[in-house]
């Protein structure tokens, strides 16, 4: 059963982007405005936040929505993340 | 069909504090025996008693053994006493010029979850003498992750073992959970003959 995280990119209003929860292994906060989400496969999307956080406040929000989202029914497919301080979260990659 | 579900185990890792590089030995042959030295640190203000300090390589060379301490007394800004914790073969007797370390809180945790499904084994990938590492290796038909937890260890009978049995009860008892719970603690360690006891502490847990 596939889950996605919806997250606004950009600004508030702006474009949303699905970032997988398939696999995902471990949450990692690795500065005041990255955090790293690594996959099974070895892969590792990187979400920037364009204003920082203290750690850990992004990880534990990131890793809040993860569990909230695999909670939810199986027609629930993407899980509004409502990035934390801003909203919206500046840029998602994936390496 | 089959279908997996995903799993997390929460557990409360310890804050890291300060990390940084020896500017001078701190063994017994430079300032020691059991110091830390660091020209450019302000460990008044970071460190407290009781912290726990991992020195993992040597400029930048990870070490296979690496020496494991508690922070006995905070000097000065510059300097540490250390306690040499971990098991006795790989206790250390302070650390040398250029030695890479990390230090953790004894007290601040965060909770951090770790995804256990796809986990083909948990273990001691690499044998270190202070028995601080367990590695847990993902994906059966092309390996490609691993994680590794680093973990306070009071002595010689708190091995890898124990926290090998304790991550697998947990796994387990995380199974017998069903949807919607998502994750189960993990916080005990667990001898060969079956005694619990809590975990000292997880110090970090990161991909390698």
């Amino acid at each position: 059963m596939e889950k996605f995280l919806k997250i606004n990119v950009a600004s508030s209003g702006g474009p949303t982007q699905l970032v997988a929860l398939h696999d995902l292994k471990l949450v990692e906060q690795t500065s005041t405005t990255v955090v790293k989400l690594s996959y099974n496969g070895g892969r590792v999307t990187t979400i920037t936040w364009p204003n920082g956080e203290a750690f850990p406040a992004l990880q534990t929000s990131v890793q809040n929505a993860v569990k909230a989202a695999l909670a939810t029914g199986w027609t629930e497919v993407a899980y509004p993340y409502l990035a934390k301080k801003d909203g919206y979260v500046d840029t998602i990659a994936t390496a | 069909m089959y279908i997996k579900m995903e799993k997390f185990l929460e557990i409360d890792v310890a804050r890291e504090v300060d990390s940084g590089q020896a500017t001078s030995d701190g063994t017994g042959s430079g300032n020691g025996p059991n110091k830390l030295n660091d020209s450019g640190q302000n460990f008044v203000a970071t460190v407290a008693v009781g912290d726990w300090v991992y020195v993992y390589g040597v400029n930048g060379t990870p070490q296979a053994s690496p020496h494991l301490y508690q922070v006995a007394t905070v000097d000065s800004n510059t300097e540490l006493t250390l306690t040499p914790k971990g098991a006795t073969a790989g206790l250390g007797t302070g650390v040398v010029n250029q030695g890479d370390y990390y230090i953790y809180s004894n007290t601040v945790t965060q909770s951090q979850m770790v995804g256990v499904s796809d986990v083909i084994t948990a273990r001691e990938n690499t044998p270190d003498a202070a028995n601080v590492k367990l590695n847990l290796l993902y994906n059966r038909d092309n390996p490609q992750l691993s994680i590794q937890f680093v973990y306070a260890n009071n002595g010689a009978n708190d091995n890898s073992a124990d926290m090998m049995n304790g991550y697998n009860e947990a796994v387990e008892n995380l199974y017998h959970s069903t949807w919607p719970n998502v994750t189960g603690k993990w916080e005990d360690k667990i001898t060969n003959a079956g005694v619990v006891s809590k975990a000292y502490k997880i110090l970090s847990i990161k991909k390698v």
